[in-house]
């Protein structure tokens, strides 16, 4: 891309600013079937979000050509027909970035024979652990980006990250039921990978499942493994962005430095931990920072980008995401590990249920309500221990209600796939239909 | 977007080590997205996308890439590295292409790239408007359009060279009603494989809107819906979703052909109630999930699924098919060029019964009527699926009572099949977007309104009384 010759064509035709956030990523990737690579995959591909200020309108296209007059022309084509109040506004710069290396120069002088080799013994491995197995599929791969964001005003940002996944899934049989499961690391570390952890993830996650009863639907006390709370946690928090709130979708309209959620949760954004998620600057080139948005129940702050911060009056906080439309987004969401490990978690439930996922959010979520009804996979808790898994069952509930009824955290924190750190909570009172 | 001569120079390169088939994918596409929120044009984008995806594969294995540069150098380097994979001599080589003409079944008259956005903006607003005068409850509109242009090439090692133009465009009509801290929203999202026309036109923007805005106040004052195993009437169009998540990813030689799905193995036995016949048909002119040829090349084709309760196809891609021994049926989709492409379906419908709405609600003494669903998922090695009722009511003795909300209906494909019990003669087909391994793709799922006998329904309001 002749940066050059984008900004000057544009000036020339009346775009009074312009920005250019250029996503390079590249990545392979192996799955193996029956001992054999079934699957090999290598790809790499380079697109612009470019957006630009024509008559105080945005304009934007994203492209992976740059052929300048066709970008110039569509951004103001684009920008001609918007008619929203707000003024359009391209940032110049934070007075400072934190840098912070997470690329690993290790991760990509790493010899990937090695492992190649590993996924073959964890395929077998899988295999050969417990004799209910049925099927096994697994997948490694290997990704590195790279993002840079350059404007008319002469910034000019960078940051690189990789990292590597390796999938596990595993169906398992026992008399005639069939139940799947899954294990993975994400890492950007090759001594992380390792394959026994994977395999008995995945497997335990799947004959977990076996033998499923039921019991009667009603409330019951319940504890939530990390991964449901996270979930539910995002659904939360999006009702800290200002967009949600200025756009009157919001359960935190109005609360600003009170009490809204159990006193025992503090939970920030941490876009400047040391790990792959970390990102210096958000989409429209604001530095970013750690914060609490809810400090021991207390909601401390809203999430900006520049737009939202604008109609406030207040500064952007670097959680500016997207790439033609920005929106608003957290990184590394934390929730503030408790005291409890999951076992005394389960203890101080005494009888209830532990949920160890949900699914089905896409449609079984009122993301402004709060409101859920979801698939989840979840086990009786009969004196304080897990006694038997629970057939298919849903929960229901308010994702409000949920974050106000914390009666104890856990101290264990798990990042998850999607980027958040999370525990388990035991929670009071959560509705369960049992087949 | 290559010529012949590129085109067999990187196949060949690509079969160099012994390589039973190779392929490359071309695509030019372009799409644009317009917005309308609270009566104004809020966002306006365009994208433009254009790359190559190669694929080699060999007996059971297959490599892939793609690249956004076109150049000859690149797709060379490509095809080289994929070939790298395989250890072996040539087997094949590719002489010459032959240009394979294709019939194109979704004509449109007014292409949504040569309509002024000003044009499709006042039928937005139209939309818009309808939604928010409706109620004063109704308190955040917006109306969208996307379309989508794609040039398609593809050129394989059998010798054949294949290029299509498509285009499609979706109208989203959503809204959302206050009352006190009850939020909820209405949502109809029309689309289909033609042009402007069909927007300004052949549907009704202002009822679709009006439909919309009527739910969202309807769910206002529903009450939490009960929980537990009912009789569950399911209505017709979207509720064809329960069909594509229980029945039809299963039955994707994606997973059917690795033994991993609950209908691997099943052909000729009997995996649903004898009143069900079901469809998959890529053929269907201007429907929102059809296609002239499939994603490498095959035409598309309608493919009956169950005839009778009994299983007599799958979805077939030719990949997946060596594993089946049997021939890829039109079914091999990918969302871009970035995505590997294996079986999918494409507007897929259970057929109609015998049976009338109206007989099937007074055979029914108490349980749920869902006439909308959200959207759901299934896990295709259990069979176990998901989804959530977008509009629902109770029904007792036979009559229509309160709507309830916040229903999920959960369940194990293979046994909800068999407990269909009644099936209507209204049949209707709606559109949505489907994800899995290759990509998000448009789809239509259909079906008459019909009953499932029982079913585990999850909600808030306690016992079903």
């Amino acid at each position: 891309m002749n940066y050059n010759k984008l900004f000057s064509l544009a000036k020339e035709k009346g775009i009074s600013a312009l920005s250019v956030t250029k996503s390079y990523s590249a990545e392979k990737s192996i799955s193996l079937f029956h001992g054999e690579i079934s699957n090999y995959s290598i790809n790499s591909s380079t697109n612009y979000a470019i957006r630009g200020i024509y008559n105080n309108k945005f304009g934007a296209i994203g492209t992976e050509s740059d052929d300048v007059n066709f970008i110039v022309d569509e951004i103001i084509k684009n920008a001609k027909v918007i008619e929203k109040d707000e003024v359009a506004e391209i940032f110049k710069g934070s007075k400072s970035y934190k840098k912070r290396n997470y690329y690993s120069n290790e991760l990509e002088n790493w010899d990937l024979n090695e492992p190649i080799k590993k996924l073959f013994e964890l395929e077998k491995v899988l295999k050969q652990k417990d004799p209910r197995v049925i099927e096994v599929e697994v997948e490694f791969s290997l990704t590195s980006s790279e993002n840079e964001i350059r404007n008319s005003y002469g910034l000019k940002l960078k940051e690189k990250s990789n990292y590597y996944t390796c999938f596990a899934s595993v169906v398992v049989k026992d008399k005639e039921e069939i139940k799947d499961g899954f294990g993975y690391v994400i890492s950007n570390d090759p001594k992380e990978f390792d394959i026994n952890k994977i395999a008995d993830d995945a497997i335990i996650d799947a004959t977990s499942k076996l033998g499923g009863t039921t019991i009667n639907s009603k409330k019951y006390n319940a504890v939530l493994d990390y991964k449901a709370v996270a979930s539910l946690l995002n659904v939360f928090i999006g009702w800290a962005s200002a967009d949600s709130v200025q756009k009157n979708s919001s359960r935190f309209i109005g609360k600003l430095n009170t009490q809204v959620a159990s006193k025992k949760l503090t939970i920030s954004d941490m876009p400047l931990l040391k790990n792959i998620f970390a990102r210096g600057f958000d989409d429209e080139g604001v530095a970013t920072y750690n914060k609490k948005i809810i400090d021991k129940g207390v909601l401390k702050t809203f999430l900006h980008n520049l737009e939202t911060a604008k109609k406030d009056g207040v500064q952007p906080t670097g959680n500016g995401f997207g790439s033609l439309n920005i929106g608003i987004d957290t990184t590394n969401l934390s929730i503030k590990p408790g005291k409890y490990s999951l076992d005394e978690l389960l203890a101080k439930a005494g009888n209830g249920v532990y949920i160890k996922s949900v699914t089905g959010l896409h449609a079984g979520m009122n993301g402004r309500s709060g409101n859920f009804s979801l698939q989840a996979v979840g086990f009786v808790i009969e004196n304080g221990i897990v006694s038997s898994p629970l057939k298919m069952m849903t929960v229901a509930g308010n994702v409000y209600d949920v974050f106000n009824s914390v009666a104890a955290v856990g101290k264990t924190q798990t990042l998850t796939l999607g980027g958040t750190i999370s525990v388990p909570l035991l929670i009071k009172k959560l509705s369960v239909t049992s087949e | 977007m290559i010529s012949k001569s590129l085109a067999i120079e990187v196949l060949n390169a690509g079969l160099a080590t012994g390589a039973d088939f190779a392929e490359i994918y071309l695509e030019d596409t372009k799409t644009s997205n317009i917005s309308v929120e609270n009566g104004k044009v809020e966002t306006s984008a365009t994208t433009v996308s254009k790359g190559a995806g190669i694929r080699l594969l060999k007996d059971l294995r297959s490599v892939y890439g793609y690249t956004s540069d076109l150049s000859k150098k690149s797709l060379l380097k490509l095809a080289f590295d994929l070939s790298k994979s395989f250890q072996g001599d040539r087997i094949l080589t590719v002489e010459k292409l032959k240009t394979i003409k294709v019939k194109n079944l979704s004509n449109y008259e007014r292409s949504l790239f040569a309509t002024p956005k000003e044009d499709i903006i006042a039928v937005l607003k139209k939309g818009d408007k309808v939604m928010s005068e409706y109620d004063k409850r109704i308190l955040r509109t917006n109306s969208g359009l996307g379309m989508v242009m794609k040039d398609v090439e593809i050129f394989n090692s059998n010798g054949k060279h294949f290029k299509d133009h498509k285009e499609r465009g979706r109208a989203f009509l959503s809204c959302v009603a206050i009352e006190g801290d009850k939020v909820e929203s209405g949502y109809n999202a029309p689309g289909a494989r033609r042009g402007f026309e069909f927007f300004d036109t052949q549907i009704d923007i202002e009822a679709l809107a009006k439909d919309a805005a009527r739910a969202a106040i309807l769910m206002l004052t529903a009450k939490d819906c009960p929980s537990g195993k009912m009789p569950v009437i399911l209505g017709n169009g979207f509720g064809g979703v329960l069909f594509h998540e229980a029945c039809g990813h299963p039955l994707e030689a994606s997973a059917v052909s690795k033994k991993l799905s609950v209908f691997s193995d099943s052909l000729g036995k009997q995996i649903a109630s004898p009143i069900v016949s079901a469809v998959d048909d890529g053929t269907i002119p201007n429907a929102w999930g059809s296609n002239n040829i499939d994603d490498e090349g095959n035409p598309t084709q309608k493919n009956q699924l169950i005839k009778d309760g009994i299983c007599v196809g799958y979805l077939i891609d030719d990949f997946n098919g060596r594993r089946m021994g049997m021939k890829g049926n039109g079914a091999c989709r990918r969302q871009n060029y970035k995505y590997e492409p294996t079986s999918r379906m494409s507007n897929t419908y259970i057929e109609n019964g015998t049976s009338t709405v109206e007989e099937i609600i007074k055979a029914t003494k108490l349980g749920l009527y869902a006439v909308s669903l959200g959207g759901g998922q299934v896990s295709p090695a259990t069979g176990e699926f998901n989804f959530s009722c977008s509009e629902a009511y109770i029904v007792r003795d036979g009559k229509v009572c309160e709507a309830v909300r916040g229903a999920t209906l959960i369940g194990k494909g293979e046994e909800i099949l068999l407990k269909i019990d009644m099936i209507a003669n209204d049949l209707e087909r709606s559109q949505g977007m489907c994800g899995a391994a290759s990509g998000s793709i448009p789809v239509e799922v259909g079906q008459p309104t019909l009953r499932i006998s029982e079913m585990t329904v999850g909600g808030t309001g306690g016992e079903l009384k």
